[in-house]
């Protein structure tokens, strides 16, 4: 066979049946994109659930928890009477955030003593503790300065004057790329990608395998020409689907697209393509269709939490460094997520080159294995 | 066959037929607990490289850089001279966060014109973000609360006066359960429970989809051969489950504060729920190829949408709906609340759903699997007669 009847062949293949294996292909990136966009469609957390204990039940207490209630952060589900309550609202998870405003709180305040709210948060998922004590800040900051403010004008200060020697010293914060820190720009890409990485697995892994039953038909044919022959379509379709997917997390969800299409196209096609290639190689060297599949599972699942999407490679030890390293994923989703919300990634060009000459070798070598278990000499070698 | 046979040939596949299986179901959490430990062997997010742009070059600036530099959240990887010098190290990656401490810094907080620092963060990666805000925010509320005490002092207030009128109120903060914030807390346990499920699918998916001969069950009860054939997951599924925790705990120092009675309770429910899910996706397959490729498919949404990460409460109602049909909902924020917290509301309800779960999951799958058995019965019987009907003729003529 010539490489253009095996491309035409494969193709076909692909798209054959009423529930093509291209369906497949298409189906997880876009289901994943779909289905995670949807469950974080909210951006960001919100309305966790909080218990306000005012012992003090003052003017003043009642400030800070109207401060409470007005934050969108916090939700708060009921005042309660005693600590028991408020332990057991935590205990039962009614609330995850509790306010104790403590007695005398006001009188403590006008008094000249040394004041203080006891929040207490449950950290058991840190995503809500996160959230919890980056808003408590700004309401406890806030709060002090006003009081701070009030009690300064009461010396016989001015107004303004007394709020700037309040707070002397003022913090801008500037956040570049996702102000709202939106949890679907900062994850939605990755977890596409990933999806597609795995849509790529479950096609390509059994192409290659199950023509070791089937080697009478690849008589005249050339290892290189065969395995080629079936990279391209297989690379092609899915750099389609990788262009699809970003359609839809941009036009569906929003996500920004700062980028140019090119350097999205390129970074998109040099992964596909050293998936594509893992997974053929995975797919010469397995038994049967089933192992082609389940045998790189430790290798390509955990590569979305080791890509430095979300734990960043700063925080990784050796280890976790040099794993990383070897995993695909993680010279796409972070470049990626640069690319779509920045518009530049100063290691785009770079990891394009690694992903391409990472795939180049793995090609290689599965053609070298391949046409060593399709010779008869050395497959009797192997007992097969 | 009766249960106890169906259970040694089990048995027997696992340990020496089919080892792949007994692989799946106590490798799958062991690696990826080693995996994910060591990926968060940190624990927190510590020293975000920072680049400072100090226009003020004055005591009183240094003094707040040095707070930066003190704090163990940041390290400060360079000094820029321009703006431009500090946005391009934010562009090229060199640095995550910056501050930029503008003119007369020193002159205007003196002069109580309250002077502006800001920080520029880069939000791509919102656990960076996040980390950079917090620890910049108590910072900046520190040294300007040290500022104001003593321009108070400054200006004739007695110091502890001074203190009390700048700071009045304090917030004092109690983290419950994880006070460290800690990730491989936080995550890695769940991640090895959602490896634990995909190696409970693999292998429970592997037998029901292999059976030795349909002529063996021919007069075994289909419910007697499902819970012959899924007895030894269940049992040796509890037992991996176990490992899992004790490695957790001795390896990674993971807390476990529950009692071992609410472990058993919970896992054996969820192995019972992931074997009957398990059970209906092999009875739905033609074979172990197609069963293979929805539990891969499965795994990924079924953790996302655990609410184990993003919250359950978070989620729109379409996700929130799906999330309440996964089993690893019920199971993986339930074990880390009973591994930080020693307690979990949640319990016993959770552990009933799952054993609700399961039950219906394996009825409908011995529903179909009796239908499938009986369609091989009577195909096996067509082939048998037809097969033979030549051979009667022939000898009869």
């Amino acid at each position: 066979m010539k490489l253009l009847d095996i491309i035409i062949d494969e193709m076909q293949s692909l798209f054959r049946g009423k529930c093509s294996i291209f369906l497949l292909l298409l189906g997880i990136p876009i289901a994943y994109s779909l289905v995670f966009g949807c469950a974080y469609s909210n951006g960001v957390i919100k309305y966790v659930p909080t218990v306000i204990y005012d012992q003090d039940q003052t003017v003043a207490s009642r400030s800070l928890t109207q401060a409470y209630i007005d934050s969108e952060r916090f939700n708060v589900i009921r005042q309660v009477t005693t600590q028991e309550e408020m332990e057991q609202a935590l205990q039962d998870n009614n609330a995850l955030v509790a306010i104790t405003i403590p007695l005398k709180f006001s009188q403590s305040i006008k008094l000249g003593e040394s004041s203080a709210v006891l929040v207490t948060t449950n950290s058991t998922n840190v995503m809500f503790a996160n959230a919890v004590i980056s808003a408590n800040n700004e309401i406890g900051q806030t709060f002090s300065a006003a009081i701070s403010q009030k009690l300064l004008e009461s010396s016989n200060q001015l107004p303004a004057a007394a709020l700037k020697a309040a707070v002397p010293v003022r913090m801008g914060v500037r956040i570049i790329n996702n102000p709202t820190t939106s949890y679907t720009n900062f994850m939605l890409a990755g977890l596409g990608a990933n999806g597609l990485q795995i849509g790529i697995l479950l096609v390509a892994g059994t192409v290659l395998v199950k023509e070791y039953s089937n080697l009478a038909r690849w008589h005249n044919t050339s290892s290189a020409a065969i395995i080629i022959g079936k990279l391209l379509p297989h690379w092609w379709s899915a750099t389609a689907i990788f262009l699809f997917f970003i359609g839809v997390i941009t036009i569906v969800f929003g996500v920004p697209f700062r980028s140019n299409i090119a350097s999205v196209f390129f970074l998109g096609s040099a992964f596909t393509f050293i998936v594509t290639n893992i997974s053929f190689f995975f797919s010469v060297i397995a038994k049967d269709e089933v192992s082609a599949l389940q045998a790189p599972l430790l290798y390509i699942m955990p590569g979305l939490l080791f890509s430095g999407l979300s734990w960043p490679s700063i925080a990784m030890n050796q280890f976790a460094q040099i794993f990383s390293a070897l995993l695909p994923l993680t010279y796409l989703a972070d470049t990626l997520r640069e690319l779509l919300l920045s518009g530049y990634s100063p290691i785009l060009l770079k990891n394009i080159l690694i992903m391409y000459s990472v795939g180049s070798i793995f090609c290689l070598a599965s053609i070298f294995i391949f046409s060593r278990r399709r010779n008869p000499k050395t497959a009797r070698q192997r007992g097969q | 066959m009766n249960l106890w046979r169906i259970c040694k040939l089990e048995l027997h596949q696992i340990f020496i037929k089919d080892r792949r299986r007994a692989i799946f179901l106590f490798g799958a959490s062991l690696a990826y607990l080693l995996l994910f430990g060591l990926l968060y062997s940190t624990h927190v997010l510590k020293e975000v490289p920072l680049v400072i742009y100090d226009e003020d070059q004055t005591q009183f600036s240094r003094s707040l850089i040095q707070a930066f530099d003190d704090c163990e959240k940041f390290k400060i990887i360079g000094y820029v001279a321009s703006e431009e010098e500090m946005e391009n190290d934010l562009r090229q990656k060199n640095a995550y966060a910056a501050i930029h401490i503008p003119n007369n810094f020193n002159k205007n907080a003196k002069l109580l014109a309250s002077s502006p620092v800001l920080l520029i963060a880069d939000g791509s990666n919102i656990l960076i973000t996040n980390t950079v805000t917090t620890a910049a925010q108590e910072i900046i509320a520190t040294f300007a609360k040290g500022t104001g005490v003593k321009l108070s002092e400054a200006a004739g207030q007695l110091p502890a006066l001074a203190r009390h009128k700048i700071d009045p109120v304090h917030f004092r903060l109690r983290v419950l359960n994880n006070p460290t914030q800690s990730y491989l807390y936080f995550f890695a346990i769940g991640l090895a429970l959602a490896a634990f499920q995909q190696g409970v699918f693999l292998s429970a998916g592997a037998s029901l989809l292999a059976y030795p001969n349909p002529s063996h069950l021919k007069r075994t009860n289909i419910l007697i051969a499902e819970a012959g054939k899924l007895l030894p997951y269940w049992t040796l599924g509890t037992l991996a489950f176990l490992l899992t925790l004790f490695a957790s705990v001795s390896l990674f120092s993971i807390p476990c504060k529950a009692a071992m009675t609410s472990f058993l309770l919970l896992s054996a429910a969820f192995i019972y729920a992931a074997i009957g899910i398990s059970a209906l996706i092999a009875s739905l397959c033609n074979n172990e190829l197609y069963f293979t490729r929805v539990s891969i498919a499965y795994t990924v949404p079924a953790f996302v949408l655990s609410g184990y990460t993003w919250p359950q409460q978070s989620m729109d109602t379409f996700s929130q709906f799906l999330s309440y049909t996964f089993p690893l909902s019920y199971f993986s924020s339930t074990i880390r609340e009973l591994m930080l917290a020693g307690y979990s509301p949640s319990l016993y309800l959770n552990s009933f759903i799952l054993l609700l779960m399961g039950t219906t999951f394996l009825g409908i799958a011995a529903f179909i699997f009796k239908r499938r058995l009986k369609l091989r019965f009577a195909r096996n019987h067509h082939r048998t007669s037809t097969s033979n009907y030549p051979n009667n003729v022939m000898t009869q003529k």
